[in-house]
């Protein structure tokens, strides 16, 4: 009588709490233990029933009061396995659902299975079935994702996120801390962080934690993102977040030129794995192609047509420069391949020397010239004069022309040997000391992203040159 | 850059009263010389040359003989020089052509004993119609003689020549 009594009050207690709540009442037994230990499978269920309490879809049954009226019964939880017997104990509970499952082991692999059973009907609602291979600590994570999917919610990204690579074994997880500003606005810096990670997500290649979520995880662990630049700072954000990868930056701006850099660091760790810069000089517009380039760089893949036509079409495109770039220009113009290289001072001895030389061959050419017309004009004289002394004498000036004609044709012909030789020389040297990779921009005036101060948004500036 | 070097022509001194180019054919004077000595010419065109005595002295008469192309070249005129003519002497001049031979005789001379010429200039201008295209050589016979008012031979040192082109 006395236990009657007992069990009719807990069932009025517990109908009359539920009356006072909408939400359906949900009670959880023990997961069956299938090839692991009887304790582990309290645990994993626990943890099953905490998650069911976070989603705050379902009013969960104490498990002690459950334990209780199971006692009362001269049932076990873990004897009770079958639909009618989770009706049987929902009944008695005045709950109008039961979750029940179990967990077991095969091999290397690791199967929940749950389901739902309605206590009215005595028929399961919804059953999940998880399989997972790795540490059984995982298994924690799959029961709080069990536990959304169960009373049939959608999963927290953070959960997701946590089961890492086991969604595509080749995407890894990745979160990107907002790029640090230089010379730009915060707000600059973000669009362009946005735009980086919507690019880096276009890859396929990562499992890209957004901002949103981000922020979410963040401000739950009492965490300021903001100005964390350091290797460890973003090492532990993405701790935090449960993510392989964290990846972080700098856009930097000196007048139309700008900076980007960006690292990948491996959580884990903390290392830099992969580190990218460009430098770029032009608008804006083109800094937000080559910040979606740069994403894909990171991921050391080809980028789209899409990106690199907008690039070549017409904003910035850096050049390369090379060793045969400087060995053409210094074969068209001496000095001007060391210039290319930024070897200015080489670059004017190169040139000055072959000015110089080609001056004095100049000056060789003119002095043969003069002598010419002079050795032609005596011989035309000559020629006509029928006075023998005269004859005599412009043969002398004509001789003392040729002479002088001789003589600067042999220098004139030494002075192009030497400007020859150094030509040579400015070629060999100019590629010898040529650039490897050197990045260069060029200019384009069009459109600018600019931040507008007075009021606080971005705008686009359009430029039109009109001389 | 290394093909304009520049030309440097070949000292030709040719001129035929030149006397240090003479000497280096073995012409010496006193020498009879015609100039020019090279004429590029045409077919019909009539062409002159000067009969040149260089350095000669005390000249007081001359056979001159000339032997030319008559199957090329036909005599039109010969006309005394200046030479024999300095100072307003006026010296007996004649001559006479051969054309089926293919010389001309000139015959200069001084009357009296005192009038000579000396130096070195025109004895006399011949002209010669070019008959025929190709190239023809006019040159002096060894016959030819200069004398002295004594009558004596003065050494001939040089006999030149002349080359007429006619296209």
């Amino acid at each position: 009588m006395k236990h009657f009594l007992s069990i009719i009050a807990i069932t009025l207690t517990l109908s009359n709490v539920i009356a006072q709540d909408p939400k359906p009442s949900v009670a959880v037994l023990d997961f069956e233990a299938r090839g692991i230990p009887g304790y582990e499978a309290e645990t994993l269920t626990e943890r099953l029933r905490t998650e069911i309490a976070t989603t705050k879809a379902v009013q969960l049954v104490d498990r002690k009061l459950l334990q209780n009226i199971l006692e009362e019964q001269g049932l076990q939880q873990s004897g009770c396995t079958t639909d009618e017997c989770a009706a049987e104990v929902g009944q008695l509970l005045g709950a109008q659902y039961m979750i029940s499952g179990a967990v077991g082991k095969l091999g290397e692999t690791y199967s929940i299975d749950a389901k739902m059973v309605s206590v009215t009907t005595g028929a399961a609602v919804r059953t999940k079935s998880v399989s997972y291979q790795g540490e059984i600590s995982g298994l924690l994570n799959e029961m709080e994702i069990l536990a959304w999917e169960i009373v049939g919610l959608p999963v927290p990204q953070r959960l997701l996120i946590k089961r890492g690579g086991d969604i595509a074994l080749d995407k890894i997880t990745v979160a990107v801390l907002d790029f640090d500003p230089r010379g730009i606005s915060t707000l600059e810096a973000q669009s362009l962080t946005d735009r980086f990670a919507a690019e880096l997500n276009n890859t396929e290649q990562v499992i890209l934690v957004d901002r949103r979520s981000m922020n979410e995880v963040l401000d739950e662990q009492g965490f300021e993102a903001q100005g964390c630049t350091s290797e460890e700072c973003a090492a532990e954000v993405g701790a935090l977040l449960g993510v392989k990868y964290m990846v972080n930056g700098s856009v930097g701006r000196i007048g139309d030129t700008f900076t980007i850099d960006a690292k990948m660091f491996f959580v884990a760790t903390g290392v830099a794995e992969r580190t990218k810069s460009k430098t770029y000089a032009g608008p804006v517009d083109g800094l937000i192609t080559e910040i979606e380039l740069l994403a894909w760089d990171l991921m050391e893949l080809d980028p789209p047509r899409r990106l690199t036509k907008k690039q070549i079409g017409g904003i910035s495109q850096p050049k390369q420069r090379t060793r045969f770039g400087a060995l053409m220009r210094s074969t068209m113009v001496p000095g001007l391949g060391q210039f290319y290289s930024d070897k200015k001072l080489w670059g004017w001895i190169w040139l000055g020397s072959e000015t110089l030389i080609g001056a004095l061959a100049y000056m060789q050419f003119s002095e043969y010239q003069t002598a010419s017309n002079e050795y032609n004009s005596l011989l035309s004289q000559y020629s006509l004069s029928e006075n023998p002394s005269e004859i005599a004498d412009l043969r002398i000036q004509a001789k003392q022309q040729h002479v002088k004609m001789n003589s600067a044709n042999g220098m004139m012909t030494n002075m192009l040997y030497a400007l020859g030789t150094v030509w040579v020389s400015n070629m060999i040297h100019a590629y010898l000391t040529g650039p490897n990779s050197v990045a260069t921009n060029n200019d384009h005036q069009q459109i600018q992203l600019v931040y507008d101060p007075v009021t606080q948004q971005p705008k686009i500036e359009f430029s039109i040159q009109l001389d | 850059m290394f093909l304009i070097a520049c030309d440097i022509p070949e000292e030709i001194y040719e001129n035929p009263l030149d006397i240090e180019a003479n000497a280096e054919n073995g012409i010496n004077p006193p020498a009879l010389v015609f100039t020019p000595s090279n004429i590029s010419t045409s077919t019909g065109s009539n062409v002159s040359l000067k009969i040149f005595a260089l350095e000669v002295d005390s000249l007081a008469g001359s056979f001159i003989r000339i032997n030319y192309d008559q199957n090329k070249l036909a005599v039109n005129s010969v006309n005394v020089g200046d030479l024999l003519q300095e100072g307003g002497q006026n010296p007996i001049f004649f001559y006479e052509n051969n054309s089926a031979s293919g010389f001309v005789d000139i015959y200069t001379s001084f009357l009296g004993d005192t009038e000579t010429a000396s130096g070195t200039g025109t004895l006399a201008f011949i002209v010669f119609n070019v008959q025929a295209p190709g190239e023809s050589t006019v040159s002096y016979d060894s016959e030819s003689e200069l004398v002295n008012k004594d009558d004596i031979a003065i050494q001939l040192n040089g006999l030149g020549g002349a080359v007429i082109n006619a296209q």
